[in-house]
């Protein structure tokens, strides 16, 4: 009876507990829920994690799409490139790689911004309406939370951007030569080394001031009373459309990108047209000045490349000859489908139902401890699941739309154009440079400029267009085997096709478009820079893709996993060398440049850090001098990397696979191959802006300390009796250190100095004199006289003008042969004398590689 | 006890049932679906978006050089030295971006360049269609530059044409010269193409090694300069019986292969291989007409990638002045 009582209180009390439960649920389950259509507005954000979808969308034109203006848009110069141009028409499901089925109903893409930016709500602060984008991506780990929203705007686009006018593509201009020009009459940030200028008194046009050697005279520094700039004239379609004239500042010193921070270097090849006098006096109009000095002016220069935009889809070609052929390698933009997907269901699967029949079973069995207990779970499992259900109004809903083919496009802001939010999920960048989506740290912008390959690679593939054999590759730079140039032209019976390109097929290729003597200006006039490019592991289309997720230790792939093995030490040399200096470990480059900049200036920009090479000691940032100790220590690890990451594929240096596997499939492996390749990168750079000056004329005169070693060692030999004197020069001159070679060729063996080194020797940083070169001759002379040693890091007498050898001499001279040969030349190794000839030929092959 | 439990059992069961029939009746608001097969209609918004790997109109866009040379002539009348050029300035320096403010100097083009828009261009033909200026920006396409061929389509600030030959002292009806009057041409020729690359040996073979050195040169094919009828003109490099003078520089002609090599002392003075930041070839022919009538002047050039130029301006000579000078001299001694 008691214990009776006891169960009957006990189920009171449970009784009250689940009232008290049910009720709390009814009054909850009240307030929100009505019955009505359910508006699923944010389906962009459907992971919080993950990237925005790269869709290697193959469409019917090939990769290596090669073509041939016809004469009439010679004639007037404007050329209408279906590159410009948003597809409005309906599209095939990309996911299916079927043939293309669609009809393309292009218009410029300055309309499809307008057509945005005009559906944009003209208040933010009113209910939102028409096309509004991200602020971000979202927080990575809360997927309830709401994502700040803004409206559309020109700034979502391109920071710079005053009106839709702002937004082009860009195609870029292979060679400059012809098209720069000059105007003393103002100044536009374009001070450089140039010729001087005086008034022809017969026609009263400035005219070049030449030596009375005859050559040209140079203004003793760089001087900015001159504006150099790039000229493009105006143009007119046939319909009517007038584009240009177009100016843009000459890139004669290095600029930092006001969008995204990153420097761009000076353009030799321009340097090299101004001083030698080939920039023709052009005076400007008024309007035209005012753009170049205020910085409003169309042809940027980014990346190597001078950019021409294209208006309206048409683009103004230059035409100075050697400028036969500019290259878009491949458009990279940012699609949106618009879809509106209307669905009628009768499947409910919510988790308040689960919650709900939860609770009613464990009610039915209810005890009164166990109702007490369920009576907080199906509290905590019913609001949960009404919570979630109040997030995710219908679990059809959840699901993630991987096609493009569901629903109707293009229906979306205009059969809603007040109430419905139409996302734009723009580009982290509108940098001409493969970026990589928004990924919530970075300002969006639209991607309003195409991508190019490295002039290397370009070299390749316009061979490979004369030899019919275009190497395709995939997305991911994987070789789809060689096919005929344009082949995939020929599967749109449609097409208009250019009459060269008709001849293509016939293999005319060579002979019409690229003949012998055109050929060799394309490939011997400069690239986009004379200075050869940074070395990189790069080189493929797509580099390395997004930074993986999976650890090493989670890899099962033989290959991974023996390369993880192999490479642990370098990888934890590199962890922690960036968590002590830079303040992560897992401090990545990508295509950020200025994470490279930022590393550069680090190493660049300190002190208070030293190294050793050989018998010379380096000042250098506590940052560099790191980086060259881990250089020392991993020495081995790296120069296996280096060698084996490579290799030749179809002309171009790609990825070799299985470190691409390594680098695409383990987080660790794509932090090693990521790192490597960008210390290389600003080492490179880092020399040649600042290390080779730093190290060979500031710190120390090499010049001058070359040249009272060797006097000191000759001093030292002729001292000593005749019989012990080819000994003596063996030894002070040897190529075993202490040897004065010796110490040279430790330099070269090392890369963090080598590079300085060779870039001092070549005169390749700005402002060089002849004093690097020289050094390389003398060095050049000694190897000469003395024989290179068993192991040449770097041959300097390669640099030696053959008739400039001891000729005659032979590979181990005697005495007699050494003193005969060596009598007028050690002195010149001794003084370095100019005009003697220890100038070395082709000295900037020192930088080069080659 | 029994009555209260049951009462106590009772209460719980409604509420069990209550609780559980308003959930479920709630839920049917929500939940059409459930409880009446009510369908439920979803509108799906969604702005797919992907980056779009695209080789639509991508690639490598071979654009040829279609510019024809600029041709001009300074010619020099040897007797009084009067001096005037012919010609059109460069059509990038000449166009509407430019702003040139000299003073007006018939031998300076630059100077002569007027500020009237230029006129509508036939874009497929390159044509003037309109009156004013039609040169400049690209403009002037004419394989042919001749007044007679565009009357006015070349005038330059004063009105004059850029192709017609006036010397100084020399009255609207009067002939250019006297039979055997030396006249002097200094002939400039000039390319959109600042150069064009060859190989040391002349040829074009080491073109993948970007280290190994190329030589620059003047980017022609070949020029001809000619003095000949003025009824049957001429517009390329073969020479005819009705060539009064003819010569020509041809660099596919064996032995004047560095013709156009602009780094040769014989074919270059140093101080001439740059001038207004361009490089222009230039020559200079002397020719004497032998007999008086009306005659052409024509220089032909074609540039490396075969597009060429014709400038032909009439040169009237007249009876040799200098003999009836003679003959009154002559008349004076014979009127004794």
């Amino acid at each position: 009876m008691k214990s009776n009582l006891r169960q009957v209180k006990l189920s009171e009390t449970a009784g009250y507990s689940r009232g008290a439960t049910w009720l709390f649920l009814l009054v909850f389950c009240t307030c929100n829920l009505s019955a009505k259509p359910v508006w699923n507005h944010e389906r962009w954000r459907d992971a919080p994690d993950k990237e925005a979808r790269l869709q290697s969308y193959t469409t019917f034109k090939p990769m290596d799409y090669f073509m041939v203006p016809t004469e009439g848009i010679l004639r007037h110069r404007l050329y209408e490139d279906k590159f410009s141009l948003e597809d409005q028409s309906d599209y095939e499901d990309p996911n299916s790689m079927g043939p293309y089925s669609g009809t393309r109903l292009d218009i410029p893409v300055e309309e499809y911004y307008q057509k945005l930016i005009d559906n944009a709500p003209p208040d933010s602060g009113g209910a939102p309406s028409g096309y509004q984008t991200y602020q971000t991506r979202g927080p990575a780990n809360d997927q309830a939370a709401p994502i700040p929203r803004e409206n559309l705007q020109l700034l979502n686009f391109d920071p710079t951007a005053s009106s839709v006018d702002d937004l082009h593509p860009y195609a870029s201009v292979r060679n400059v030569a012809g098209l720069i020009y000059r105007s003393d009459e103002f100044t536009c940030d374009t001070s450089v080394k140039h010729p001087e200028y005086e008034i022809d008194p017969e026609t009263s046009m400035s005219v070049e001031v030449r030596g009375s050697d005859g050559n040209l005279v140079l203004s003793g520094s760089a001087q900015a009373d001159i504006c150099y700039f790039l000229y493009l004239p105006r143009v007119k379609s046939s319909d009517g459309v007038e584009i240009g004239p177009y100016v843009g500042r000459a890139q004669v010193q290095d600029t930092v990108d006001p969008v995204t921070g990153g420097t761009e270097p000076k353009h030799n090849h321009t340097i090299e047209l101004i001083e030698n006098g080939l920039a023709p006096f052009l005076p400007l109009k008024n309007e035209l000045q005012s753009k170049l000095t205020s910085g409003d002016y169309k042809i940027r220069y980014r990346h190597g490349r001078y950019l021409v935009p294209q208006v309206q889809g048409s683009l103004l070609l230059p035409h100075n000859g050697a400028n036969i052929l500019y290259n878009r390698r491949q458009a990279d933009r940012v699609y949106h489908h618009e879809r509106h997907e209307v669905k009628v269901t009768s499947k409910k699967s919510s988790p308040i139902w689960i919650a709900i029949v939860v609770g009613v079973l464990t009610l039915g069995v209810g005890g009164l401890i166990v109702g007490a207990i369920t009576a907080a779970v199906v509290l905590g499992a019913v609001g949960a699941g009404v919570v979630t259900a109040l997030l995710l109004p219908n679990d059809e809903s959840s699901r993630t739309l991987s096609g493009t083919s569901a629903g109707i496009k293009g229906d979306f802001a205009d059969a809603h154009p007040n109430k419905i939010y139409a996302y734009l999920a723009l580009q982290a960048s509108n940098d001409p440079v493969e970026a990589p989506f928004q990924d919530g740290s970075q300002p969006k912008f639209f991607a309003v400029a195409p991508l190019y390959l490295p002039d290397d690679g370009e070299r390749s593939m316009l061979k490979q267009a004369r030899e019919e054999s275009i190497e395709a590759l995939d997305a991911d730079g994987n070789p789809l085997g060689s096919r005929p140039v344009n082949s995939g032209y020929f599967d749109q019976p449609d097409a208009a096709l250019p009459a060269v390109n008709q001849e293509i097929s016939d293999g005319e290729w060579k002979t019409k478009v690229f003949p012998d003597p055109r050929w060799y200006q394309i490939m011997k006039n400069p690239g986009y820079n004379h200075a050869p490019p940074p070395p990189t592991l790069g080189g493929t289309l797509g580099g390395l893709g997004a930074p993986p997720l999976t650890k090493c230790a989670d890899s099962a792939d033989s290959e991974v996993v023996d390369l993880c093995a192999d490479f642990q030490p370098l990888m934890e040399a590199l962890d922690d060398y960036f968590d002590l200096h830079f303040g992560s470990k897992d401090y990545t480059f990508g295509t950020n440049d200025g994470q490279k900049t930022q590393v550069k200036d680090v190493w660049t920009g300190g002190s208070g850090g030293s190294f050793t090479v050989g018998s010379r000691t380096f000042d250098a940032s506590a940052e560099f001098s790191a980086f060259a100790d881990l250089y020392m220590n991993q020495r081995t690890l790296i120069d296996k990397l280096q060698a084996e990451s490579t290799v030749q594929q179809g002309g171009q240096t790609v990825i070799a696979p299985k470190y691409k596997k390594l680098a695409q499939t383990t987080s660790e492996g794509y932090l090693l191959l990521d790192r490597i390749q960008a210390l290389d990168e600003v080492l490179y750079q880092a020399s040649q802006e600042t290390l080779a000056e730093k190290w060979f004329v500031n710190d120390q005169d090499e010049k001058s300390t070359l040249g009272g070693r060797a006097g000191n060692s000759v001093s030292t030999c002729q001292a000593e009796p005749p019989a012990n004197r080819d000994a003596c020069i063996d030894t002070e001159f040897g190529a075993t250190a202490p040897g004065l070679l010796g110490d040279y060729y430790a330099l070269e063996d090392f890369p963090p100095v080598q590079k300085a080194f060779g870039c001092y020797t070549a005169g390749c940083y700005q402002g060089a004199g002849p004093d690097g070169p020289q050094v390389l001759g003398i060095l050049a002379h000694t190897e000469d006289l003395i024989g290179p040693g068993p192991s040449i890091p770097k041959q300097y007498n390669l640099y030696l003008d053959p008739t400039e050898k001891c000729a005659g001499a032979p590979v181990n001279p005697t005495q007699y042969d050494r003193a005969v040969c060596m009598g007028g030349k050690a002195q010149q190794i001794i003084t370095g004398n100019p005009t003697q000839p220890n100038t070395p030929v082709n000295p900037e092959r020192r930088f080069s590689g080659e | 006890m029994c009555v209260l439990r049951s009462i106590l059992e009772s209460i719980a069961l409604l509420s069990r049932s209550a609780l559980f029939l308003g959930v479920l009746l709630h839920f049917l608001q929500i939940t059409p679906v459930i409880a009446g097969k009510k369908k439920v209609t979803i509108h799906t918004f969604v702005t797919e978006q992907w980056q779009e790997s695209d080789y639509l109109g991508a690639g490598y866009h071979v654009q040829w050089d279609r510019i024809r040379p600029n041709i001009w002539v300074r010619v020099h009348r040897v007797e009084g030295e009067v001096t005037d050029t012919v010609g059109l300035p460069n059509n990038a320096m000449a166009g509407q971006g430019a702003e040139w403010d000299l003073p007006y100097d018939r031998n300076n083009l630059f100077s002569r360049i007027p500020n009237s828009e230029i006129s509508a261009v036939e874009p497929d033909s390159g044509e003037c269609t309109g009156g004013g200026r039609c040169f400049g920006d690209w403009v002037n396409n004419e394989e042919t530059w001749e007044e007679s061929r565009n009357p006015g389509k070349y005038k330059d600030s004063e009105g004059d044409s850029f192709l017609t030959l006036t010397f100084p002292d020399q009255g609207g009806s009067e002939p250019h010269g006297q039979r055997r009057t030396r006249f002097r041409f200094d002939v400039f020729v000039e390319d959109n193409t600042p150069y064009w690359l060859r190989d040391n040996s002349g040829g074009y073979s080491d073109w993948d090694n970007p280290a190994a050195p190329a030589e620059p040169y003047y980017p022609f094919r070949w020029i001809t300069f000619r003095i000949t009828s003025a009824t049957d003109p001429a517009t390329d490099l073969v020479r005819r019986s009705e060539d009064l003078y003819f010569t020509e520089r041809n660099m596919e002609k064996a032995g004047d292969e560095d013709i156009f090599k602009i780094n040769d002392e014989r074919v270059n003075p140093i101080e001439k291989r740059v001038r207004w930041g361009k490089h222009i070839y230039s020559f200079t022919e002397s020719f004497s007409f032998p007999v008086e009538g009306l005659f052409h002047m024509e220089v032909n050039a074609e540039d490396m990638e075969g597009n060429g130029r014709n400038l032909r301006v009439p040169i009237s000579i007249g009876k040799l002045g200098g003999i009836k000078l003679q003959d009154r001299s002559t008349d004076a001694q014979k009127s004794r």
